[in-house]
């Protein structure tokens, strides 16, 4: 490259090395619910400063490699373009921006699901919930996973249970490399025979797209079912909310980033984590509710029926009931079928889904975040929502003494299944009623939903100051 | 953009750094200058390695060293196969994986090589130098396709 060229990258780059440091400067004035996006910036201020040295180097080396000084510059352009979006990143992790009486939450949850990972809550404007993270972080600001909620839905708490799900992405990767290369070997003996009438790409790249359509479909699957391992029917619940708003039947494509049908993922969700029959034939529409064993959902429902919340154990029945019947249907998997390549790769889907589901249940026993563990406390937030009281703490006797009254504070799921079954019921009993009403109705519970995080969280915070302060 | 396009495009972004400054440390240590980024060397003998482990079992099947993807073999082959996509192509270009699979042993031995401050031949240097050049070069333009979006015209609701 020309020396004058070069020159007019170098100061491109270091233009942008310029700004991106001003960018941060003003970001750190913004005030942010948690000590993350600080943390970030000051990881983000060391790697430019990194930058800034590698472009020096080049520089330094062009008398002897000419050549390769416009590479390098543009390598370095390269990886200052792909970190612009810890700025916007940043902006949308602002207080006003994200749900700030939710992160404390979620950042707890995170911290027992990703330890090792800090973690910075964001809204953004596109309709989904994801997270970016590095499974092979070589830096400290690579360690950050960046959780993105849709900001249309920032005080949508129902929907906020999928946060549950996002954060089981970044934990897979060790049993999704366990089986990968037993699942490769398959494909390419399997595919071996259809490869010259499905593509005219090269075989090794067919193999690997297949394998990736089957990691893409397990990973959405084994959140799926993590967040349902964490949060219970909620999970459930909110993610069928967010699929009816498409099509229930989408087939996994390139487009659509591989993403399973929603159809095929809620089928799944309810065969694994709730062991919930799902097969034509298996549950006729009229059946009386599975109460012989110690199933999830038999369980939750026999507690609300002992705890005098019968209403809660018919609206449970009666949704669970509905969702069934709609993954009973067999139409995403028509689609899936279709293609011989699609076919192969949900095979495998299917042979790994048992180990998987122990894999992801583990992982919420091992953390103390599944569902079950705080069961019992469902009934009594009952009492407190129907009182419309914010169910962020659970009030009980101490041994026999009626008198003495002590206070803790609920699990993140007991509130979300309790509010969810709440929910439902002024769902069906609004169903009738002028739409303002009810969305009136629903922002109310919304509210109420957030405020019991919230007072969970000061719970939290007060407890371990208690603790760590020195005894007087 | 997806989660995992995004991913995608932070591997490919990594993977043309790996390559591009490599290159460049070969190049200068053939200059008579030190080695200043040893581990960069070490990061692309770790990716060739992975894309040899996906040769070899593209070549016979042997599955004991593959690691969790063929993609470090699928880019490899890109910059073998003149670095082009083949979306123009009207048929697929032929992969002599056995071939490929010595050829990235090789790679990889000569920038061992070199890592232990080591001179390899002039051939060897020649064609390792001009492999991860290439490398670099179809990995950074795939990158470059990736994060740039093309104006293009929205929909409106007076189109419809």
């Amino acid at each position: 490259m020309d020396i004058s060229l070069l020159n007019r990258l170098r100061t491109l780059v270091v233009f942008e090395v310029d700004t991106f440091e001003k960018q941060l400067g003003r970001l750190r004035s913004l005030h942010y619910p948690s000590g993350a996006a600080s943390s970030l910036i000051d990881n983000l201020v060391n790697e430019l400063r990194g930058h800034r040295q590698e472009i020096n180097q080049v520089l330094a080396d062009f008398p002897d490699d000419p050549e390769r000084a416009g590479r390098a510059l543009r390598s370095q352009h390269r990886l200052l373009v792909q970190k612009l979006r810890y700025l916007s990143s940043l902006e949308d992790a602002e207080t006003v921006r994200a749900p700030w009486s939710l992160v404390p939450s979620i950042e707890w949850l995170a911290s027992a699901l990703l330890p090792d990972k800090p973690l910075l809550a964001t809204c953004t404007q596109s309709l989904n919930y994801g997270i970016r993270w590095n499974p092979a972080p070589k830096s400290a600001v690579q360690r950050f996973a960046i959780l993105e909620l849709p900001a249309i839905h920032k005080t949508n708490a129902f929907l906020h249970v999928l946060v549950g799900h996002e954060l089981f992405h970044p934990i897979l990767q060790e049993f999704l490399k366990s089986r990968a290369a037993d699942v490769i070997s398959r494909l390419r003996t399997a595919l071996n025979p259809i490869a010259s009438q499905v593509t005219k790409d090269r075989f090794d790249e067919l193999v690997e797209q297949v394998r990736y359509i089957w990691q893409r479909a397990l990973e959405e699957l084994m959140c799926d079912m993590g967040c349902a391992a964490i949060f219970g029917p909620a999970a459930v619940f909110a993610s069928a909310m967010l699929h009816i708003g498409g099509n229930l039947d989408e087939p996994p494509s390139l487009e659509g980033s591989f993403y399973p049908p929603p159809r095929y993922r809620l089928r799944e969700v309810l065969r694994y984590a709730f062991q919930a029959p799902v097969d034509e034939g298996q549950q006729s529409p009229d059946a009386e509710p599975d109460q012989s064993d110690d199933k999830p959902l038999p369980r939750l429902a026999r507690l609300l029926s002992d705890r005098g919340f019968g209403w809660a154990r018919d609206v449970l029945e009666k949704q669970f009931k509905i969702i069934q019947g709609e993954v009973q249907k067999q139409t995403d998997l028509e689609q899936v079928n279709q293609y011989p390549w699609l076919k192969l790769a949900y095979e495998e889907v299917q042979g790994s889904l048992p180990q998987a589901w122990d894999y992801v249940r583990d992982k919420a026993q091992s953390t103390s975040t599944s569902w079950l563990e705080t069961i019992e406390d469902i009934p009594k937030l009952l009492e407190s929502i129907g009182l419309l009281v914010p169910p962020g703490e659970i009030r009980e006797t101490v041994g026999e003494d009626s008198s003495q009254l002590r206070t803790r504070s609920p699990s993140l799921s007991a509130i979300s299944i309790a509010m969810w079954l709440y929910r439902l019921r002024e769902e069906e009993q609004d169903a009738v009623k002028a739409e303002d009403n009810e969305l009136r109705r629903y922002h109310r519970l919304c509210r109420l939903m957030l405020k019991a995080f919230e007072d969970v969280e000061i719970r939290r915070e007060y407890d371990s100051r208690k603790k760590a302060a020195p005894a007087s | 953009m997806a989660v995992a396009d995004v991913q995608l495009l932070g591997e490919l972004v990594d993977c043309a750094d790996v390559a591009v400054r490599a290159a460049g440390q070969l190049y200068l240590f053939r200059c008579g200058r030190p080695i200043r980024d040893k581990d960069v060397l070490d990061r692309a003998v770790e990716f060739l390695a992975a894309a040899e482990a996906g040769g070899a079992f593209m070549s016979s099947g042997d599955s004991a060293n593959l690691h969790a993807t063929l993609r470090p073999l699928n880019w490899v082959a890109d910059a073998r196969t003149s670095g082009k996509r083949r979306a123009f192509s009207a048929q697929p270009e032929e992969i002599d994986y056995e071939a490929l699979t010595q050829f990235l042993r090789r790679m990889q031995a000569t920038i061992a090589q070199v890592s232990q401050g080591n001179r390899p031949d002039d051939q060897a240097w020649e064609e390792c130098i001009g492999f991860l050049d290439c490398l670099g070069e179809t990995l950074g333009t795939r990158a470059d396709q990736h994060m740039r979006a093309a104006s293009i015209p929205s929909s409106s609701v007076a189109s419809f």
